[in-house]
């Protein structure tokens, strides 16, 4: 299957290539990028084609990887979806829950596959903590507990009209959506603090401490901050707790590195699973009907309709209830 | 010094142990309604009154709910008080107390002990008290043991929130200052609970407290600033870990490991004894010690009442 990668904007662009290049059903059509300096390069090292025009990087392939600015997204999305071409969005699906079901609505429309790139739900040691929760292991889940902690990226994410927000926005999504497939139960209700106090010299949220409850009584917290400083040996991470009626599992998501020291550094290398390739697999699946754990576009929906309570608790000081 | 312990359960022993090694102190008794005779050569008393009577100093080793009755009448027989925490399990008998202690002249102080973790110093030194931080403090253990299982009762102890949480909400006020918000949630026996609070100079503290948590002792921080972050997990800096191959039972109450010359529960005695032989002010007064646990009795209430509590407000109410 020929797949065109639209925009290389976010700092995933790197992982989703090399997923489609490393699928054994997929191949790399081409590059888009409305940044064609960018593009070029970024085409060039992948040894690929760079469209300068949109269309005509739809025009090669059967689906698309929509990796731009998240306030892009929809407008890459929508042109997708309305050429036929299925889609597999970068998260956050969308900053709006309007402009996310704009795009889930049309892709049921144009009857296309819309994903939500939620790579979580194919990382190993996840799989294997959802074996355990299935299994009733620690017997019925009554609370998570949630890190995804990491270093500022800079660039566009920091600039409001680009991202729709900051730390919020930015790593909210991974683990709501991970608890929500974990339980299968939706948040209800959301309470927030934010701030910018982490990151000198920006003004977008770097701070926040996300408290959740599920419409089955789950309680949750999840730390989105980008409180990792620069000489933090690696991007950040992914930690849940879960804790049940009989017992506790900890998942260290990211946990499996060999470290590195020099004389003026520490580098972390990670060993686990590429989950993106068995991302890109299930993408190839879903679109040939098959059922897969892929996140679809309700799913971004819903991780979007989270974020946007999480800011309006923050600026109210109140619990926010999601309809 | 003449000092009598009332209650010589799971803290109680461990002072008793603290007390032992100072030599300007003498447990002249210790108060107890289960156990007779004598503990280590010290007579063990069934009547309160009596053996008040021995003491110079009385240290409150008994369960929170019967703190304020016991504190009323060591105050009332002008004896110095150590006490633990948390002072008591309601605002009522809390206030009731300050108001003794405004009207008396002896010593008091309570055992939060946190404050005397040489790691939790560390961090409250190293933090630059001049900027906001975003803290995550967590603490974990199975489920404790005590008399008559006292401390799993809510309405006894104050549950998970008041018993073990108070610890990293103490740590919390101490090192960023006072809370302007407090945000709670738990489940429905209050063994688990999810706190978030935000502090007046900005700093915003994450806590989480289990007594769900069968993987051994936990005590976790994190605290970023600009620039800054600092991590401290004690399960990751065990000193020495012995590993048998026998089986061992887990049946008594969780603390931290400490392989310290002086643990925490002596450094906290010892500055009270020394408080009271020259007169210097107590470390951490009755006052101190009300403004976390107002805190953690304000989270009980924001998770029974599953909103947000502002201090402000709360105060003007
Ligand atoms: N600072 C710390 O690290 C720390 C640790 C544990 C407990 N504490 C505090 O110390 C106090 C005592 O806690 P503990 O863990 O030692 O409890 P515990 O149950 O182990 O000991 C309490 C003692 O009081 C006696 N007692 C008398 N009347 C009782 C009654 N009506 N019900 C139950 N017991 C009765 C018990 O027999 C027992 O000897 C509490 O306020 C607790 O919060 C502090």
């Amino acid at each position: 299957m020929k797949i065109s990668i639209l925009s290389t904007a976010h700092v995933h662009f790197e992982a989703f290539a090399s997923a489609v290049k490393q699928c054994a059903d997929t191949e790399l059509a081409g590059i888009y990028d409305d940044d064609a300096h960018r593009g070029k390069k970024k085409a060039a090292d992948l040894q690929t084609v760079f469209f300068e025009n949109i269309h005509d990087a739809l025009s090669v392939c059967e689906a698309v990887v929509v990796c731009s600015e998240n306030a892009k997204h929809e407008e890459l999305v929508l042109a997708s979806i309305e050429a036929n071409k299925h889609v597999l969005c970068e998260k956050p699906l969308a900053i709006s829950t309007v402009s996310a079901e704009r795009m889930a609505k049309k892709a049921v429309e144009q009857d296309v596959v819309l994903a939500t790139a939620f790579p979580l739900r194919f990382n190993t040691p996840a799989m294997e903590l959802k074996q355990v929760i299935d299994q009733k292991l620690i017997g019925e889940v009554l609370a998570f507990h949630g890190k995804n902690p990491g270093q500022c990226p800079k660039g566009w994410f920091i600039d409001k009209k680009l991202s729709g927000g900051g730390a919020l926005m930015d790593h909210i999504v991974h683990l709501a959506d991970l608890m929500r497939w974990l339980t299968g139960a939706e948040v209800s209700k959301v309470y927030a603090e934010a701030d910018s106090f982490l990151v000198p010299c920006i003004t977008i949220d770097d701070v926040g401490h996300v408290q959740l409850e599920f419409d089955n009584g789950i309680i949750a917290d999840i730390d989105p901050s980008w409180s990792r400083p620069e000489g933090f040996p690696t991007w950040g991470g992914i930690d849940l707790r879960a804790t049940g009626t009989q017992g506790a599992v900890d998942l260290r998501a990211y946990a499996q590195k060999v470290a590195q020291y020099n004389n003026t550094k520490t580098l972390h290398h990670d060993y686990g699973d590429f989950e993106y390739l068995y991302m890109m697999n299930a993408f190839v699946l879903a679109i040939g009907n098959q059922q897969t754990e892929l996140a679809n576009a309700w799913d971004g929906v819903a991780a979007t309709k989270i974020v946007e309570a999480a800011y309006q608790s923050a600026k109210e000081h109140e619990v926010v209830t999601i309809a | 010094m003449k000092v009598v312990i009332l209650g010589y359960g799971f803290i109680g022993t461990i002072h008793l142990n603290a007390y032992q090694k100072m030599n300007d102190v003498e447990v002249a008794g210790i108060y107890s309604t289960t156990k007779t005779g004598s503990i280590e050569g010290i007579k063990v008393y069934n009547d309160l009154d009596e053996c008040l009577e021995l003491a110079d100093v009385v240290d409150i080793c008994l369960p929170t709910f019967m703190h304020r009755e016991i504190f009323e009448k060591a105050v009332a027989k002008g004896k110095h008080i150590f006490l633990e925490k948390p002072i008591a399990h309601t605002e009522e008998d809390c206030r009731f107390m300050l108001e003794l202690e405004q009207r008396s002249n002896v010593k008091i102080m309570v055992g939060q002990v946190l404050r005397y973790f040489p790691e939790y110093r560390q961090l409250k030194n190293k933090i630059d008290p001049g900027k906001p931080a975003s803290s995550l403090l967590s603490r974990r253990s199975q489920l404790p043991v005590s008399g008559k299982n006292w401390s799993l009762d809510r309405k006894n102890s104050g549950g998970v929130i008041l018993d073990l949480l108070l610890h990293d909400i103490d740590f919390a006020c101490w090192a960023f200052g006072p809370v302007t918000r407090i945000f709670a949630q738990s489940d429905t026996e209050h063994y688990y609970a999810l706190l978030t609070l935000r502090h007046e100079n900005g700093s915003i503290t994450r806590l989480e407290g289990s007594w769900r948590y069968d993987g051994g002792f936990v005590q976790e921080a994190e605290i970023a600033q600009e620039n800054e972050l600092f991590t401290y997990n004690s399960q990751e800096v065990h000193p020495l870990q012995v590993h048998r191959n026998v089986l061992t039972s887990k049946d008594s109450t969780e603390i931290p490991a400490v392989l310290l010359r002086d643990a925490p529960w002596y450094l906290e005695l010892r500055e009270f004894i020394d408080a009271i032989r020259y007169d210097q002010p107590v470390p951490i007064t009755l006052q101190d010690a009300y403004e976390s646990t107002r805190v953690a009795l304000l989270a009980l209430k924001s998770a029974d009442e599953k909103r947000p509590i502002s201090l402000v407000k709360e105060l003007n109410a």
